[in-house]
């Protein structure tokens, strides 16, 4: 079969991770305490693929882009890495997109900046372009456009936008321009080098294909844009839009005919699924649950808000009533990610007033604290996201951040702490780097560590990867954190020996940070 | 849909320009695509990073023709 255009990433994209999609933030990180072999093993092997190298499963961003292609008529597929040489010769264009190109989202920089060493993430996507055959299809003509939710970094990288020839930077949501530019790109015309899908030419939700074949662990999109506008984020600037149940279900059906038996439902907030405003619709909901779990084992949430959950419970009894829907032999607990970003109301009033809502902003700790009961109470298992480095952020924002941690160490949950990286409407702030690390930084950071040990531990015994053919993962993983344990004790004594400002100014070789910054900014 | 079409050249003027894009004509428009005629689409692109990232509302397309030299 010859494709004219080829859809690709590198491994840490096109894999299942072991059908546990929290493993996929190891590829944010370097391979720490094992070699990357082992470390890529745990959390991207290789999904199986068909006879012409097609992966069962792809990133659900790749898949719209093949669908969109694919719709207008053109020769276009989602090929594995590993299978690239046999097409690439005679395909006239290639698409690449990723979640994180060079590292330089979250959590990858913070990685990359505490340990001085190149995440998996980015060593795996420069491997892939460096290949010989993608050298020697561009030296024929072969045209590259490069996209997905990171293609703003290649501004901020560009030697590789000239190492590798791309043609075409596509920054949005892609599947009408897309159509476009791959016409011109088979006619041999013209190629803008950057495109920007601004709000208003985002697609409609009859313009949003569906896809063709099975997305990654299952995921499907529910809706899009989210109505909170939190400053840091750029998907609030995207418009509102809901999947009506019937094209949910309809890529439901691509996913189980696949043999695929988990399902994500992704939205930046699941609880606001068919709201109006931010007033949950529990009918939607519950059906959308309902037909979910006709088709899948499995049913998990992307993301949630803590008022969100505090709010839909407290109004409805939902997270009861859906847990109930979706909890049966076959699952007993559900993962989420959750932003909790910080613990300053301050902080909070300036850059998420809307993220308390309905509850006022004045209320956030003690959401936080809610919320989080809720879900402990009903076995969702969060993993909570802080932003350390915010614009304005000041030593009392970081008080009350670490004040409430201690306040929620009884719940069930991880908390990853992110160092600020300018998206969103805070898109032109400058990046938190290492000179920026001050000692409340470096307490919330231990905070995390500690939390997210006891409950990594928890989670594992009681609820993750219990499948005897995840022994020799979970073996893995013990392993590892039993690794960063005795790795953060270390940390610990150094830094009562040294001082938190040795850490990020070290003058030691036996410095265990190694800090150093990701990209010349 | 309200489009700016422009035509620059990336000589020592183009930095002077980009500061002059957030004219009334500018904020009008909510698609702006640029023709820039340059030696060097990459460092166009380097030159022009600060506006696409300050950039948020507007649909933006960038072309660089390379080798265009600005007419007498």
């Amino acid at each position: 079969m010859k494709l004219d255009i080829v859809i690709t990433s590198d491994r840490t994209m096109i894999t299942h991770h072991h059908g546990k999609e929290f493993l996929g933030f190891m590829t944010t990180g370097p391979p720490f305490g094992m070699p990357e072999r082992l470390w890529m093993w745990i959390c991207a092997p290789k999904p199986k693929v068909d006879n012409i190298g097609r992966p069962l499963q792809a990133p659900y961003g790749l898949r719209k882009v093949e669908a969109a292609l694919i719709d207008a008529g053109f020769n276009a597929a989602v090929i594995d890495p590993d299978h690239l040489g046999r097409h690439i010769k005679s395909a006239k264009l290639l698409m690449v997109g990723h979640h994180d190109y060079f590292a330089m989202a979250s959590p990858s920089v913070e990685w990359w900046l505490l340990t001085g060493r190149e995440p998996v993430n980015r060593r795996s996507f420069l491997r892939l372009m460096r290949r010989p055959e993608i050298r020697e299809a561009k030296l024929r003509g072969l045209k590259i456009i490069a996209g997905g939710p990171a293609a703003w970094q290649w501004l901020w990288n560009t030697e590789f936008l000239r190492e590798f020839g791309v043609d075409t930077l596509v920054d949005g949501e892609a599947e009408k321009v897309i159509v476009e530019l791959a016409e011109k790109a088979l006619k041999g015309e013209e190629l803008p080098i950057y495109v920007y899908v601004g709000p208003h030419e985002a697609p409609s939700i009859n313009e949003i294909p569906d896809i063709k074949y099975a997305s990654v662990n299952g995921l499907v999109e529910i809706m899009r844009g989210c109505p909170r506008n939190c400053k840091f984020c750029p998907v609030t600037l995207r418009p509102l839009r809901f999947y009506p149940l019937e094209k949910i279900e309809r890529e439901f059906k691509v996913n189980a005919n696949a043999g695929i038996t988990s399902c994500i439902l992704h939205s930046e907030d699941v609880l606001l699924y068919g709201s109006r405003g931010l007033e949950p619709n529990p009918d939607a909901l519950v059906k959308l649950h309902d037909t979910a779990k006709k088709y899948f084992r499995t049913v998990t949430w992307s993301h949630v808000t803590l008022a969100g959950v505090k709010y839909a419970q407290e109004r409805y009894g939902l997270i009861a009533k859906l847990t109930e829907i979706v909890y049966d032999e076959h699952q007993r607990f559900l993962g989420v990610q959750v932003g909790l970003e910080t613990g300053s109301m301050r902080l909070a009033k300036k850059i998420m007033p809307s993220k308390t809502a309905p509850y006022p902003v004045e209320m956030w700790p003690q959401i936080v604290e809610d919320s989080l009961a809720i879900m402990h109470e009903h076995r969702i298992v969060p993993a909570l996201t802080l932003i350390l480095g915010l614009p304005e952020e000041g030593d009392e924002d970081l008080a009350a951040t670490a004040e409430l941690l201690d306040r929620i160490k009884g719940y069930r949950s991880l908390i990853v702490p992110m160092f600020f990286v300018p998206m969103g409407a805070l898109r032109d702030r400058g990046w938190f780097l290492r000179e920026h690390v001050k000692e409340g930084h470096v307490e919330i950071m231990r905070r995390c560590l500690w939390h997210s040990l006891r409950w990594a531990e928890d989670i594992i015994s009681r609820f993750y990867l219990k499948e005897p053919q995840h022994a020799p993962l979970r073996l893995a993983l013990r392993a590892f954190i039993a690794y960063v344990r005795r790795k953060g004790l270390e940390i610990e004594k150094w830094l009562r020996e040294n001082g938190w400002d040795e850490m990020v100014n070290p003058s030691q070789m036996s410095n265990p940070f190694l800090i150093a910054p990701p990209v010349q900014v | 849909m309200n489009e700016t079409l422009l035509e620059l050249y990336d000589d020592n003027e183009l930095e002077k320009i980009i500061k002059t894009l957030n004219n009334n004509e500018i904020n009008l428009s909510n698609k702006i695509i640029l023709k820039i005629f340059s030696k060097d689409k990459v460092k166009t692109i380097e030159r022009l990073r600060d506006f696409l990232i300050s950039n948020i509302n507007k649909s933006i397309i960038v072309y660089v023709v390379e080798g265009g030299q600005r007419e007498a």
